[in-house]
């Protein structure tokens, strides 16, 4: 392919740098791979063109792409999954705090529920909520954590994963290659402060040269009952976390089996368990809190692709999802001491995407996607619904490219029907958005401009529609549209500095039918279509790697994000054109990485910058911004063909008491050892 | 927690602010108001603080976060209620599970009472004979005494007390169920489980006034010492707010209402219904007599729309015991006129006749009015 000729081959060393020596032999691996050949076509798709295709996308992308690799994540010290979000620009990141506590994402002033997050290709639904909770998912396992805003330039996909205004995709280390017959076997222990245990195994083969495997299994203890800080007017004190043990287990099965040269079959048997106490948000003078929240997630997926035809790839998935979120709380003010909130849904999923490729430079791609969503709860009949969603969603997408730029149309037509089996049924809905994006290299290879449109809409969740005094059956959708406009630059490499990268992207964003909360009075609420509210803000990142000498490496990343999301409902609202709640107007991150053949070193350091609890902004709402830093010390000993890599990690070194969400204080300084043995 | 506020409590007494503890002589009935503060819930969500707002007679001013500007500490979460009682003020902190006592004047923290066992999260306050009562939300009321500011006892009454009032001998107490809303702990009648109590507080034991096609989802009790009148809120959908008098073991309905209070032989009542939108001209706020049960007065206000004087979506109605000028809460409402539940809020004053005198406003969440006795011997 024309354009992954033309990148430097510095543009590889941003996504998959460090250029340590023990990496040089992966990437040299990985310059013997054909360039001139669409990744697509290649029959068998091997690890090392999947990083160059991920490079090629972030580069020459037409709408914005932020990645990081799993070499990328451990060059510039990145701990765990909050962590890698908040080092992508453009992301708020909710985080209740500790070892056990949710987070979700929205980008770009998007609510949680407008980012979609796509799990080895497949989307992930929360049908109930709309939002999906990151911190299940360890990074362990995770070979390329990505953030796209407005669509993906990977055109060959299920058109469920063009459906949200942004979507952060997690890739899993996959199986081991055909031709590889050996056994894998990676060995994971981290401990860490407040008795966080986290072991984790995985075991990976090629069995017959048309069939691999990988199981993994993990597990996840922390007593979590970490120290803050309290500030109560003139007295503080010191205070502890209570309540917030937890006690996770997730398991994974992945095989892969190529029938012929040019087609794949991988399946994926997913279970996760999370068995947690919440300690809450900090309540003045009462300490105590018996809550208790316990995830249970099943799933298996298969996707089969074929490459085989000249002109034509098929691509056909199914998915089988089962979520059950159990809510135990004990107080004496409920019927009989106790409160239990089960819920559980369903998800069945069906896909089928072809790609036509009539000329090197055209590509099409037709994508159809059936899923079905139920939800049922242990609530009495008075409330329950059971409410249920047919969707159908058929994308069309035309690209074009030559050699110096890209273009992308997609139409996505969705149609939704809801059903109930008690009482009324939400509104079906039915609706076309169109997306279209452009980039191009004006002057030369090493700089690209990228403009994108997206119009999206999300679509009301069941809670939105169904929560019982709340929920509205008449909800239209939220509907959302996006611009953008930004530039990557490549320096060219110099003898001390191998690669320099630049992106600047600018963005408005508007929101209308915003599906908000209303309070006719103290008692009453209900969810209305009245908000509007729009978004518009800069995110810049740069990154560079020096070279010192032979075998030191300075790396240094950053990402800065400036926005402003503000209500537009009617200018004589106290909020109009303030800040939306907890929305930092600042937020970055940074990290300089000294790799040497001693003792890796890295420091980093993310931050926000001041929030308020209330749209309107006001005064005694506001929560201080903070700088949180960190330093990581990383060393891989190599013996006998084994590997041993130990890693320690010191999290918020300075002490910083902070908080994202008001009222769940986040931990204060600690530490995570790790060790993993590669036999 | 437990230990700071000992330190709390500490911290005050060494800067000289220890209080006496000569008080408790059974309060004459000849007072003087020389205010009265509004209780603030706050916003939990929205980092807003719970408050407590001062107004001055004298001075005509609000002052806001008055607990904070005087203790140097925040009053806790879920404020509800406060009353003042001989020479004391006593306030209910739900969600701290606390009963703050403070002077009255200035609001200066005296002790706090942490409610153990059972019987906690504090809900409203009743005072008689030396003892204040006080509802708890895990189904109980705790007769707290005033001298050694203990609980001394505690009762069994219905699920979910809220608020609380002195009848002659007898405490009624509405026993909301409002942890029952979906009615899974009653074969689906939501609030099934909810009832009035009477509580004898010479004998110390419970009757029940239960039926929930008369009493269901009962939260606000007033009384004139003599007399119980409850708002039964019903269930937000088909079964209107409805105001009942308490008839010995029985109930009598009133009227249709939300917020009530009662002065002398007069009961006031706010109709300002839940269970469907009602602009707020279609709300009413009509005058009743205690004995007879009819109206009085149609307009307990004289109010204007876009005036000041008008209420937008009232959350609170209280009379001054003196001089029976009427004191009513509401939030603001944003351009689709729904209430700003994460704004301050106003009150408005009217005097007996319903005379609009004054407008201030006060903190987050106002959802109570406590007025500042003053007792003269005279």
């Amino acid at each position: 392919m024309a354009c992954v000729a033309t990148l430097p081959t510095g543009i590889a060393a941003f996504a998959s740098c460090p250029l340590s020596n023990d990496k040089q032999s992966k990437l040299s691996k990985k310059s013997d791979i054909p360039h001139d050949r669409d990744s697509l076509r290649v029959g068998e798709i091997d690890e090392f063109t999947v990083i160059a295709d991920r490079v090629r996308k972030e580069v020459i992308s037409s709408a914005p792409v932020f990645n990081l690799s799993n070499e990328r994540m451990k060059t510039i010290g990145v701990t765990d999954i909050s962590d890698a979000l908040h080092r992508l620009p453009g992301l708020n990141i909710k985080d209740y705090g500790g070892a056990g506590g949710m987070r979700t994402v929205s980008v770009r002033g998007f609510g949680a529920n407008h980012t979609g997050v796509i799990y080895d290709g497949i989307v992930l639904s929360d049908c109930q909520s709309g939002k999906i909770d990151l911190s299940r998912y360890s990074l362990d396992n995770v070979g390329s954590l990505s953030v796209t805003i407005g669509d993906n330039s990977d055109i060959f996909i299920p058109a469920k994963a063009s459906a949200s205004a942004a979507s952060i995709l997690i890739s899993t280390l996959s199986v081991p290659a055909p031709n590889d017959s050996a056994w894998h076997l990676t060995a994971r222990f981290r401990a860490g402060s407040w008795r966080f245990l986290n072991p984790y195994l995985k075991v990976g083969k090629t069995l017959t040269k048309n069939f691999s495997f990988s199981l993994i299994g993990e597990y996840t203890h922390a007593k979590n009952n970490y120290p803050f800080t309290l500030y109560n007017g003139v007295m503080v004190t010191r205070e502890r976390r209570n309540n917030s043990r937890m006690n996770s287990g997730h398991g994974e099965l992945n095989v892969r089996w190529r029938p012929t040269q040019a087609s794949t079959l991988d399946g994926k048997v997913y279970y996760y368990d999370n068995n947690r106490q919440l300690p809450g948000a900090v309540v003045l003078y009462n300490p105590v809190i018996n809550e208790r929240l316990r995830d249970r997630n099943f799933f298996g997926q298969l996707t089969y692709r074929n490459l085989s035809l000249d002109k034509f790839s098929f691509q056909g998935l199914a998915k089988f999802n089962w979520d059950a979120s159990l809510y135990h709380d004990e107080n004496g003010k409920y019927p009989g001491g106790m409160l239990d909130e089960n819920y559980y849904q369903r998800e069945v999923y069906l896909s089928g995407s072809a790609l036509y490729l009539p000329t090197d430079r055209l590509s099409f791609n037709y994508s159809a996607d059936y899923f079905y969503n139920n939800l049922n709860s242990n609530q009495p009949a008075t409330v329950e619904v059971k409410p249920r969603r047919h969707s159908f969603l058929q994308s069309f997408t035309g690209k074009f490219r030559n050699n110096w730029m890209q273009a992308m149309v997609r139409l996505l037509w969705s149609v939704y029907d809801n059903e109930v089996r008690y009482g009324e049924s939400a509104k079906d809905e039915n609706k076309l958005s169109p997306s279209a994006s452009v980039s191009f290299q004006p002057f030369s290879s090493l700089f690209f401009i990228r403009a994108s449109y997206k119009n999206i809409f999300r679509m009301p969740t069941f809670n939105d529609n169904y929560y019982f005094h709340m929920g509205s059956v008449s909800l239209k959708p939220e509907d959302s549209d996006q611009v953008n406009l930004g530039f990557t630059y490549q320096m060219p490499a110099l003898s001390w500095l191998s690669t320099a990268v630049f992106t600047v992207d600018t963005y408005y964003n508007s929101v209308k039918n915003k599906i908000v909360a209303i309070p006719q009075n103290m008692f009453i609420w209900t969810m209305m279509n009245l908000g509007k509210a729009r978004a518009f803000g800069v995110d810049v990142t740069a990154n560079a790697t020096f070279h010192l000498s032979r075998n030191q490496n300075l790396v240094f990343a950053s990402n800065y994000s400036w926005q402003r999301v503000q209500p537009r409902t009617n200018r004589k609202d106290p909020d109009y054109n303030k800040q939306v709640a907890y929305t930092p107007q600042h937020s970055g991150a940074a990290s300089l990485s000294w790799q040497n053949p001693w003792v890796d070193v890295v420091f980093h350091a993310t931050g926000v910058s001041e929030r308020y609890g209330t749209n309107s902004n006001l005064p005694v709402s506001r929560v201080k911004g903070y700088i949180e830093c960190g330093a990581s010390l990383m060393r891989t000993f190599r013996f006998h063909g084994h590997s041993l890599d130990l890693r320690f990690d010191l999290l918020n070194m300075f002490d910083k008491q902070y908080e994202v969400v008001v009222d769940y204080p986040m931990p204060g300084r600690s530490w995570k050892a790790t060790v993993t043995f590669e036999p | 927690m437990k230990k700071y506020l000992v330190y709390a409590s500490a911290l005050l007494m060494l800067g000289g602010m220890a209080s006496c503890s000569d008080d408790d002589n059974t309060p004459k009935a000849v007072e003087t108001v020389t205010g009265f503060y509004t209780i603030n819930g706050g916003n939990k969500r929205g980092n807003i603080p719970a408050s407590i707002t001062a107004y001055d007679y004298a001075t005509g001013t609000a002052t806001d976060d008055a607990f904070y500007a005087e203790n140097g500490v925040r009053i806790g979460d879920g404020a509800q209620k406060a009353i003042v009682y001989g020479a004391k003020m006593y306030i209910a902190m739900y969600s701290s599970n606390l009963i703050w006592v403070v002077e009255p004047e200035t609001l200066k923290i005296i002790t706090s009472i942490r409610p153990e066992g059972d019987a906690t999260q504090p809900r409203a306050l009743a005072a008689k004979d030396g003892k204040v009562y006080v509802s708890m939300y895990t189904g109980y009321v705790s007769c707290v005494d005033t001298l050694s500011l203990k609980v001394e006892k505690s009762i069994k009454v219905g699920p979910n007390p809220d608020q609380i009032a002195i009848a002659g001998n007898n405490l009624v107490v509405a026993n909301s169920d409002g942890q029952n809303s979906n009615g899974g702990a009653s074969g689906g009648v939501k609030y099934g489980n909810s009832y009035i109590s009477i509580v004898n507080l010479a004998t110390w034991t419970e009757k029940k006034i239960q039926d929930t096609r008369k009493v269901l989802n009962p939260t606000d009790v007033a009384s004139n010492g003599t007399d119980a009148f409850v708002v039964c809120k019903g269930d937000y959908e088909g079964n209107p707010s409805v105001v009942v008098k308490v008839t010995g073991n029985d109930v009598t309905k009133v009227c249709d209402g939300t917020l009530i209070a009662c002065h002398n032989d007069e009961l006031y009542v706010v109709n300002a219904p839940y269970s469907k939108i009602v602009p707020s001209a279609d709300y009413t706020y009509k005058v009743y007599s205690t004995n007879t049960l009819n109206v009085v007065r149609e307009n307990m206000i004289q109010r204007q729309q876009g005036q000041d004087s008008w209420i937008a979506s009232p959350n609170g109605v209280a009379i001054d015991p003196v001089s029976g000028d009427i004191i009513i809460l509401s939030y603001f409402l944003d351009s689709a006129g729904s209430s700003q539940v994460r704004e301050p809020m106003y009150g408005n004053i009217y005097d007996k006749d319903g005379v609009f005198k004054k407008r201030f406003t006060c903190g987050v969440g106002a959802r109570a009015v406590t007025f500042i006795h003053h007792v003269v011997n005279k």
